[in-house]
């Protein structure tokens, strides 16, 4: 029998699926950003690309946040989003990477923006930021969430434990 | 990874005879927490390591304990 969802595997599942969604919108705003210096035929296909980058991104959170917003209805404290457990302190740290990676992005573009590329369109430089930021929020969240071996196996019977104390 | 910190949480498991989802499940964390902090992967929160403790019955300094230099 499937053992049922805990409020903890919830919450993992919720920021997985969040990582998941911004990748997928961070094309969407790649797509956007690109079709400013495509043909009009392309910039089309572009902006259906989008679209459906979007949509596919609203799918896939759509029903982990239809699911939250359930649980903090009900006044389900467990999901009041405290950051303590390792997903939520993954996530938290790959925001910070991704504030990182989108600030040194804009520094780079802030000067490319004034000489070299000054008569690109304001938008393109607002939709490759986002793009990068949260690019770099999922990609983050998933190469810190990368399976290292930290699973061990929970077979006591043929292993002997107990043989230190912390300091001895 | 941190190795800073050492634990003795899965020898406090096998004496309890709990899997990690078990143990998990008590503290109110997914598995996955309970597993990276047993490899040193993840350092616990302070209200994870109090309830651990508390959930065994020991102090928390014989959980958790800082590495010898």
């Amino acid at each position: 029998m499937k053992k049922e969802e805990t409020l903890a595997q919830f919450v993992d599942r919720f920021m997985q699926r969040t990582a998941l969604a911004v990748l997928v919108m961070s094309l969407a705003y790649a797509s956007s950003a690109v079709s400013h210096f495509v043909s009009e035929q392309t910039a089309e296909y572009l902006m259906w690309a989008k679209t459906a980058f979007a949509l596919g991104g609203g799918a896939i959170v759509l029903p982990v946040v239809v699911k939250f917003v359930r649980l903090r209805m009900k006044k389900d404290k467990s999901c009041s989003g405290s950051p303590t457990g390792y997903m939520a302190s993954m996530f938290n740290k790959a925001a910070e990477r991704a504030f990182a990676t989108g600030f040194i992005f804009m520094i780079i573009l802030e000067p490319l923006s004034q000489h070299l590329v000054a008569d690109w369109p304001p938008a393109f430089f607002i939709q490759s930021t986002l793009s990068v930021m949260i690019a770099a929020l999922g990609i983050n969240f998933f190469l810190l969430n990368r399976d290292e071996g930290d699973e061990l196996d929970d077979d006591f019977e043929s292993e002997n434990y107990g043989s230190k104390e912390p300091g001895a | 990874m941190s190795r800073a910190l050492e634990n003795r949480i899965r020898v406090y498991r096998a004496e309890h005879r709990l899997s990690q989802g078990d143990l998990a499940d008590i503290i109110g964390v997914s598995r996955k927490t309970i597993s990276t902090i047993e490899v040193g992967r993840f350092v616990p929160s302070t209200v994870i390591a109090l309830k651990i403790a508390r959930h065994f019955g020991v102090p928390v300094e014989q959980v958790f304990s800082l590495a010898e230099p």
